[in-house]
């Protein structure tokens, strides 16, 4: 029940400045709220991440990329094969299902919030910005936590750019999105869709979890997490057999792959995000490399030479240089390698590495 | 759209922007029908053109009522307002359950038929604007309000989109003298109003949709738990159900206070009521006094012997439970509800020795709606409110279980602590139950009815950003409808 309000005249200007105050409070108290609120609770990442905070001074070598760093890069073997070189290394692998850029340069900016003393490699894997919505993380808490302002406005600039080889938000191409018509409605959805999940992380929905899972798990000593693998450095090997029918179709797409190999640059708005994340992981005292894996298409990904991107590109996407990882016997699929060619896969960027380090040609 | 979301924040911010700065009251109106059309076509635009067919026919039947003086051509046209508002409701809402229980009756006679049940979509709110409608036509025919010549008015008052789609069942003598005055800004309670949203939204998104999860496991398999998560999830549910239904009814109220009208009181702390009668003077109070001025009333109300007016409160109760859904679950629950009423009245009479108070109350803010049945106090008391609370909760299991086999498994584990399952939905959330009974209790002392309304408009306006900033940590990423959206 009510009391009866006090009443007084309106002031359409008062009310306005009110209504800013309102809309101000509420921007600040969001703001710091966000800042303050513990690390989200998110399948994998996280415990991955506070793993390799608890030991972020034994590494000096990161891979973070997904599922086909996650699955084909042995820390173990890298390291064996370095040390075998004369370049001690002690890696760490950060590939997690499923994360491609901008989530990779979020999940890394918060491994270099843990200032890694000796880290001084960091190998990212080479791929677009990834603007689609993926259906198996939809709804999700993981498709939601990486959209900072920083990660949103390359999501929205990658689909604003699409189609524009020029960078740069093009003003026509707002306006076209603005106006109703079926021509855009994909675009527009996808505006609409990281848009919301902006709003819905900056605002902080349901973020009470974080609170309850912090507060719970404050005095418990967390397990050695299984996501990080049997030797607990975050490779995990996948064995499987393609059937008859997958090998067909693999090797159909692979030989249409191979008569179409050619190379390409980046997005405008990829080489942006790439460029930033060089950076902070130059500032931080490291080197970027950029990894490229066997994927099956056949296409050498790179920057603009005006990019202004210092980092070395290594790529592993070519079935006449390494036909070894692309075998029937080797893959799982048509972009990931089976236990026993991740391991070989893994030693290659090894004795690349070692040898572009002899040569001095890491940049 | 949902008042919960955040397109309804930018929709509501572009009505109320708009709707004050238009000058005339006949532009605000158009507005407002404009703006309400479009929120209702948001769910389905085809239903629109219903909600439009039956705005226009009790426009319609009113002016003819208005015409007319000879009472048999009044009552047919009476009758034809009633028979289309009713037969839409009947077609859309009971169709299928009509057909399928005149099958299973066949089944039973031994005259197996084969009735064809059809995939009807329910217009969403269509019992409530019906009602709204029908209060028109009725309380014209009855010549307590008198006809009104604007079309605009009367699509406006059925549908106004605050209280369009889940009431409060708003009367037109209620509604329309406000909307023929020219609202004034500086008379609009915008601070109580916000303060009144907040608390819908806490009640829906924080209250309503953070239980919801555990009711809904306890619901679709109960013969799996425990007799203990029985209990948790008919405690949850009724938090659930008052959270969400006077979670709405508070952001439409909020809404509609913002734009200069006042809606109808729908809540007043329902679980605190000491008997079943007072229950009903506390819940879905919009509905109650509905059903109350035209059914309880024309069907013979508390006129006649003690047997026809129990008659006539099951008829009451029976059939608004049928208003709630086409399932045999919501008439026993009114049902139930009608029995309770009977038992309370004959409580009253025999034990006590006093006239019964009346079932159901009177329209709100009406001068009778304020006769209240007297609460007791003291150890009585906390009994009688224990036996209420326990008998609500308990017709809970029958409006909440998807059917009658499994509301039968629940009220086992609820009456008797018996259940065959073994799974157990972790009762010590019971703490939250607690915790929301204090704050309800304590709500309803008026705790926290008015300090808010001290200090600044700026101090009041930054406190308010930080507190919905707040808010929004404890809601739920998905928002689930309003439960009584399906009415």
């Amino acid at each position: 029940m009510m009391v009866d309000p006090p009443r007084s005249e309106f002031s359409p200007g008062r009310g306005v400045l009110n209504v800013g105050i309102a809309a101000l409070a509420f921007l600040l108290a969001c703001a710091g709220l966000n800042a303050s609120l513990p690390f989200p609770e998110i399948d994998f990442v996280s415990r991955n991440l506070r793993f390799f905070r608890q030991h972020r001074d034994d590494f000096d070598t990161v891979f973070i990329g997904s599922s086909r760093i996650r699955h084909q890069i042995s820390p173990a073997i890298f390291d064996r094969t370095m040390r075998a070189a004369g370049f001690p290394t002690r890696t760490f692998n950060l590939g997690i299902n499923g994360m491609v850029p901008p989530e990779d340069g979020y999940v890394l900016e918060r491994l270099l919030s843990a200032k890694p003393l000796h880290l001084r490699w960091v190998f990212i894997e080479l791929d677009e910005l990834e603007t689609k919505r993926v259906p198996a993380t939809e709804g999700t808490r993981r498709s939601l936590y990486w959209h900072d302002p920083k990660r949103t406005s390359l999501v929205l600039r990658e689909i604003l750019d699409a189609g524009h080889q020029e960078s740069g938000f093009a003003l026509r191409e707002i306006g076209e999105l603005a106006l109703p018509g079926p021509g855009k409605s994909e675009a527009r959805d996808l505006l609409f869709f990281h848009g919301a999940l902006f709003a819905k992380n900056f605002t902080n929905v349901g973020r009470k979890i974080d609170l309850s899972w912090w507060f719970s798990h404050l005095w418990k000593e967390e397990a050695l997490s299984k996501d990080l693998g049997g030797n607990g450095d975050g490779y995990v090997p996948r064995s499987r057999k393609m059937s008859t029918a997958e090998v067909v179709v693999y090797e159909t797409e692979l030989k249409y792959a191979v008569t179409h190999a050619g190379s390409r640059f980046v997005s405008a708005s990829t080489e942006v995000a790439y460029r930033q994340l060089a950076g902070e992981v130059r500032k931080a005292g490291a080197t970027p490399i950029f990894l490229v894996t066997p994927l099956t298409m056949q296409i050498e990904l790179g920057f603009r030479p005006e990019s202004g991107i210092a980092g070395t590109v290594m790529r592993f996407n070519n079935a006449r240089v390494y036909p070894q990882l692309y075998r029937n016997e080797a893959r799982i699929d048509g972009s990931h390698l089976n236990g026993e060619a991740a391991e070989e896969f893994t030693r290659l960027v090894a004795e690349n590495f070692s040898q572009l380090r002899r040569e001095n040609r890491i940049q | 759209m949902l008042f919960v979301e955040f397109r309804f924040f930018w929709f509501f911010l572009a009505v109320f922007c708009v709707y004050w700065s238009l000058r005339d009251n006949r532009s605000r109106k158009i507005w407002l029908l404009l703006c309400s059309y479009v929120f209702y076509a948001a769910w389905n635009w085809k239903f629109l053109f219903l909600l439009m067919g039956s705005s226009a026919l009790d426009y319609f039947v009113g002016l003819m009522l208005a015409r007319t003086k000879n009472p048999g051509a009044r009552r047919g046209w009476l009758i034809l307002s009633l028979c289309v508002n009713l037969g839409t409701i009947a077609f859309f809402k009971y169709y299928n359950f009509f057909v399928s229980s005149a099958a299973v009756f066949l089944a039973w006679l031994g005259l197996p038929a084969s009735l064809h049940t059809l995939n009807i979509i329910i217009p969403v709110g269509v019992s409530f604007y019906t009602f709204h409608s029908m209060s028109y036509t009725i309380d014209v025919y009855r010549g307590k309000m008198r006809a009104v010549t604007s079309i605009l008015d009367v699509a406006c008052f059925i549908g106004f989109f605050p209280q369009m789609v889940a009431g409060p069942i708003v009367r037109a003598a209620q509604f329309l003298p406000q909307l023929q005055s020219l609202r004034k800004f500086s008379n609009a309670d915008v601070r109580g109003a916000l303060v009144l949203f907040l608390v819908g939204f806490v009640k829906k998104a924080c209250i309503a949709d953070g239980v919801a999860p555990t009711v809904d496991k306890y619901f679709d398999s109960p013969a799996n738990y425990t007799a203990a998560s029985a209990w948790l999830a008919i405690l949850f549910y009724g938090i659930q159900i008052y959270c969400d239904f006077s979670g709405y009814t508070d952001m439409a109220i909020a809404c509609a206070r913002l734009l200069g009208y006042e809606l109808t009181l729908n809540f007043n702390f329902p679980y605190l009521a000491r008997n079943v009668a007072e229950f009903w003077h506390r819940w879905h109070i919009s509905l109650s006094s509905w059903l109350r001025d035209y059914l309880y009333i024309p069907v013979g109300g508390n006129r006649g012997n003690r047997w026809f007016v129990a008659r006539n409160i099951m008829i009451t109760m029976l059939l608004g439970g049928l208003w709630h859904g086409g399932a045999w679950t919501f008439v026993i629950w009114g049902g139930l509800h009608g029995l309770a009423l009977v038992v309370h009245r004959e409580w009253q009479r025999r034990v006590e020795g006093r006239a019964p108070s009346r079932p159901l109350p009177g329209v709100p803010g009406s001068p009778d709606a304020t006769e209240d049945v007297p609460p007791r106090r003291g150890p009585f008391g906390w009994l009688a409110w224990s036996l209420t609370f326990y008998w609500v909760c308990f017709t809970w299991i029958f409006f909440r279980a998807a059917d009658l086999e499994r509301a039968g498994v629940i009220a086992k584990s609820f009456v008797f602590w018996q259940s065959p399952g073994t799974h157990d939905l972790g009762f010590r959330m019971i703490w939250i139950v607690v915790l929301l009974g204090v704050i309800h209790q304590l709500n309803g002392r008026r705790v926290f009815s008015s300090w808010w309304r001290r200090g600044s408009p700026e101090v009041f306006a930054a406190g308010y950003g930080c507190a919905f900033a707040v808010v929004l940590l404890f809601i739920p990423p998905h928002y689930a409808p309003f439960i009584y959206f399906q009415f």
